[in-house]
């Protein structure tokens, strides 16, 4: 039956050239660019290398010191209790607004009061934004880089091509040790086999090269440095300030336990802070973290709340109403279409039906051969998927990223073209399945 | 005609609501995207106030490490070195406040009877050489400036339309951070990027201090870029820190507003394609549609229809359903000027509106043409032999 099906499917792609061409379009460009969109999604915020560990994760990227301003507000009720005028106050304490100060903080604070929380495997503390320029023969190397501490290498996954990571006594000593990106070893030192050993100059320094990771292109942070170092080797100025400072601070937490528990444990240990250190800027009471997930940082820059739990299901449903906007369009479009080109065959539903053909049957056939039709389109937008995904990776028309293809893509894409062939197929078959015998076969062309 | 015409429309309310329900949406998706297209395409044809190209800039970090005294003497040395360059025209200090750097500044004061919120902006005299202001009234800061006890203020032109937009306000003193004598008027100073709002700004000026860690930098003509090093090692033997870095307003730009244009590019490209699948959808759909009304026509032809009639029919059967699609759309997407949704200006959205509107009929009418131009040159003696 199967056979059949196959059959009759392929001589009705053929049969009308230009329906099947208007079809294929619609389809092919759209599973095409959603294969695109997918892809990017899957390789900024797919478990894959190096970031491996990133559902276990929570962020810490800013500490707040903050002052709340209360108004208190009396208001006044007169009422008559035995023809007497009684007066009845009521007093209601209303937050005014606040003032707040946020930035990054000190790596002192995380490591005194952060470093063991119950729910937390590990954690790591880093400065994530610093730049460094180097000349090569006059042309100016921008180099992205971060100062970690050692524990960065176990959450980080990063796949070590060569050479080893800095060890606790290399960060211990502040020893002028680097580990580069193979992109950075391209660029500087125009190979990628060899460099281990090598020295590299940075800030008028000169840093021995000792390890080197692959580069992956990913906008979301902390994971595509060009090059990683100690921060003991910083030079960090404003180390004077108890609170605020550079420092980004990344838990993993323990198997088995809610990102949640960890983010209330964050939040609770940010209460047992001292708030009187001299340090302090004038004025400020209370300290707060405001700890997320890694998708919740995600989410953050698409859409900013402070809760970063809201952030991430406000961002979600943009996301979701977006693409469903984009489905639905050619979905209605290829309905449409084999609204009409179903009418073409009833005749030949007729004769089925007419030999005992149930309704299912007849729904079947026609979901399988749009399922078909949707396949053959899914397969043309994936060439074109791949095409678009190896031009946005050689233009760098998204700064910073590279788009993946990883097996799961395949997966996801696959799932998505099952999909929308059944949901266009769906609506055209069940409407033809309900046609009459008499007047399916009354046109008599066959 | 029209009653006949919406008869017909109802005799194949299923597929016609389809139909209608397709439009609907292009609708809706194209007054979305338009409407974020001119949203963002009004921002970037606003003037930017300041020149990008030929400036360049080095950013500092260790001067907020030296004491005071020693950080005016260091930068005053720095621009003195500076300037004696060939190369350069101009040199221009401000703090971390710098075109395209992310960094704001607000302050507001209700001091002078009403909400006064803007961007401030610390500058020094050179500024408006450096970047080339555009001085629409009054003067720019000379040295003298700085002595004056109240302190004289140069604002842009959306803070005077915003703030005071009867009288010229030039020597006119108010409050803001205490009393202040405004000088003269630019007409803008976009600093925080392209697709930055026009805002009330107020230039600032301030002396040497020790934070003014951003040096902006007029270039004589096209300087190579390999003339960074040279500069990367003069600011780095007269600060005595490495860690500098240098960069061109013009490669800043680009950075700062890629991101905006990727998405642009890529809600135009999508857009775009919407639009032509449902062209062809609509042109298919039609085509089968007319076809499959062969008797009909043969039938009105031979009743002495001419076949300009036939088409003129067609045509406003899909215009009428086109209507009342885009009429649904334009009832939602009015809402959001009407009920003041958004913050944003009115015109913006009717505007898309009208352009959606425009786009939708042009597109089902290049639809609908063909096939009823088709359906018209169909003989009766063919089409009726048929039934």
């Amino acid at each position: 039956m199967i056979s059949n099906y196959l059959k009759l499917a392929w001589r009705m792609l053929g049969r009308n050239k230009f329906f099947t061409f208007i079809s294929l379009f619609g389809i092919s460009f759209t599973l095409g660019i959603l294969m695109v969109i997918l892809s990017f999604l899957q390789s900024e915020l797919g478990t894959n290398r190096p970031l491996t560990h990133k559902n276990d994760f929570v962020v810490v990227n800013m500490l707040t010191l903050k002052t709340e301003f209360f108004d208190t507000i009396v208001g006044v009720d007169t009422s008559f209790i035995d023809s007497k005028m009684v007066l009845d106050s009521t007093l209601e304490i209303k937050s005014s607004g606040s003032m707040q100060w946020n930035s990054e903080m000190n790596n002192g604070i995380a490591e005194e009061y952060l470093s063991d929380l119950p729910s937390a495997e590990k954690m790591t503390v880093f400065i994530e934004h610093s730049e460094y320029d180097v000349y090569i023969n006059g042309v100016k190397l921008k180099l992205h880089s971060l100062h970690g501490d050692v524990n960065y290498w176990d959450l980080i996954d990063h796949q070590i091509l060569d050479g080893r990571v800095f060890d606790k006594a290399e960060f211990d000593q502040a020893a002028k040790v680097v580990v580069i990106s193979d992109k950075t070893a391209l660029n500087y030192f125009g190979k990628t086999t060899g460099v281990v050993g090598n020295e590299m100059l940075l800030d008028g320094l000169n840093y021995k090269v000792i390890g080197m990771y692959k580069h992956f292109g990913k906008i979301v942070p902390y994971v595509s440095p060009d090059v990683v170092l100690p921060y003991t080797c910083a030079q960090l100025d404003n180390q004077d300030s108890f609170y605020h400072g550079f420092f980004c601070t990344l838990f993993k937490k323990k198997s088995g336990v809610s990102s949640e528990k960890l983010k209330e444990e964050i939040k609770y240990a940010a209460s047992t802070i001292p708030m009187d250190h001299p340090s302090k800027p004038e004025g400020y009471e209370q300290l707060e973290f405001n700890p997320a997930t890694y998708d919740e940082v995600f989410a953050q820059a698409i859409y900013y709340e402070r809760e970063a739990s809201k952030s991430l299901w406000i961002a979600k449903w943009i996301l979701i109403s977006l693409m469903s906007f984009f489905i639905v369009l050619p979905t209605l479009n290829l309905i449409n279409l084999n609204v009409s080109r179903i009418l073409d065959r009833s005749s030949e539903i007729g004769v089925r039906k007419a030999f005992g053909a149930h309704k299912g049957n007849i729904v079947a056939q026609f979901v399988f051969e749009n399922v078909l039709q949707t396949l053959l389109g899914g397969l043309i937008g994936l060439g074109l998927a791949v095409f678009l995904i190896k031009l946005i990776n050689k233009s760098g028309f998204i700064r910073n990223a590279i788009l993946e293809l990883s097996p799961n893509f395949f997966l996801y894409s696959f799932l998505v073209t099952l999909l929308f062939g059944i949901l266009s197929g769906l609506l055209p078959a069940i409407k033809m399945s309900k046609l009459q015998i008499v007047n399916a076969l009354k046109e008599n062309k066959l | 005609m029209i009653k006949h015409v919406f008869k017909l429309l109802w005799n194949k309310k299923g597929s016609n609501a389809l139909m209608a329900l397709e439009i609907f949406l292009s609708f809706i998706v194209l007054f979305f995207v338009l409407s974020y297209l001119f949203f963002n395409l009004d921002r970037v044809n606003q003037t930017l106030g300041f020149e990008t190209e030929n400036v360049w800039m080095i950013e500092m970090d260790a001067i907020d490490k030296l004491d005071s005294l020693e950080a005016v003497t260091t930068l005053q040395n720095l621009k003195r070195n500076l300037i004696n360059l060939k190369e350069i025209e101009s040199v221009s200090f401000t703090e971390s406040i710098a075109p395209f750097k992310g960094n704001q500044w607000r302050t507001g004061t209700d001091d002078n009877g009403f909400n006064m919120n803007t961007l401030m902006c610390p500058v020094d005299t050179d500024l408006l050489a450096t970047v080339g202001l555009n001085v629409v009234q009054g003067r720019w800061y000379t040295e003298e400036d700085l002595n004056e006890t109240i302190k004289p203020i140069v604002v842009n032109q959306a803070f005077i339309d915003r703030y005071y937009p009867d009288k010229s306000m030039i020597d006119s003193i108010f409050i803001l951070n205490g009393d202040r004598r405004l000088i003269g008027v630019i007409d803008e100073y976009r600093y925080i990027g392209e697709f930055a709002d026009s805002e009330p700004t107020v230039m600032e000026l301030t002396d040497y201090f020790q934070n003014m860690g951003n040096v902006l930098l007029k270039m004589k003509g096209d300087i190579p870029t390999s003339f960074e090093e040279e500069l990367y090692n003069l600011t780095n033997t007269t600060i005595k820190s490495t860690s500098n870095t240098i960069t061109t307003l013009e490669y800043e730009r680009a950075k700062d507003s890629n991101e905006s244009w990727v998405l642009i590019v890529a809600l135009l490209f999508i857009c775009g394609f919407l639009c032509i699948n449902v062209a062809l959808g609509l042109f298919g759909v039609l085509w089968y549609n007319i076809n499959k009304r062969r008797s009909e026509i043969g039938l009105r032809q031979a009743l002495g229809a001419h076949s300009i009639d036939i088409t003129k029919q067609f045509i406003l059967e899909i215009l009428l359903l086109t209507l009342l699609a885009v009429g649904l759309g334009i009832f939602f997407a009015i809402q959001i000027p009407l009920l003041k949704v958004t913050e944003y200006p009115d015109s913006l959205f009717y505007r898309s509106i009208l352009f959606s509107t425009l786009i939708i009929f042009l597109l089902v009418i290049t639809c609908a043409l063909f096939p009823s131009v088709q359906a018209a040159r169909i003989s009766p003696a063919d089409s009726l032999h048929e039934d």
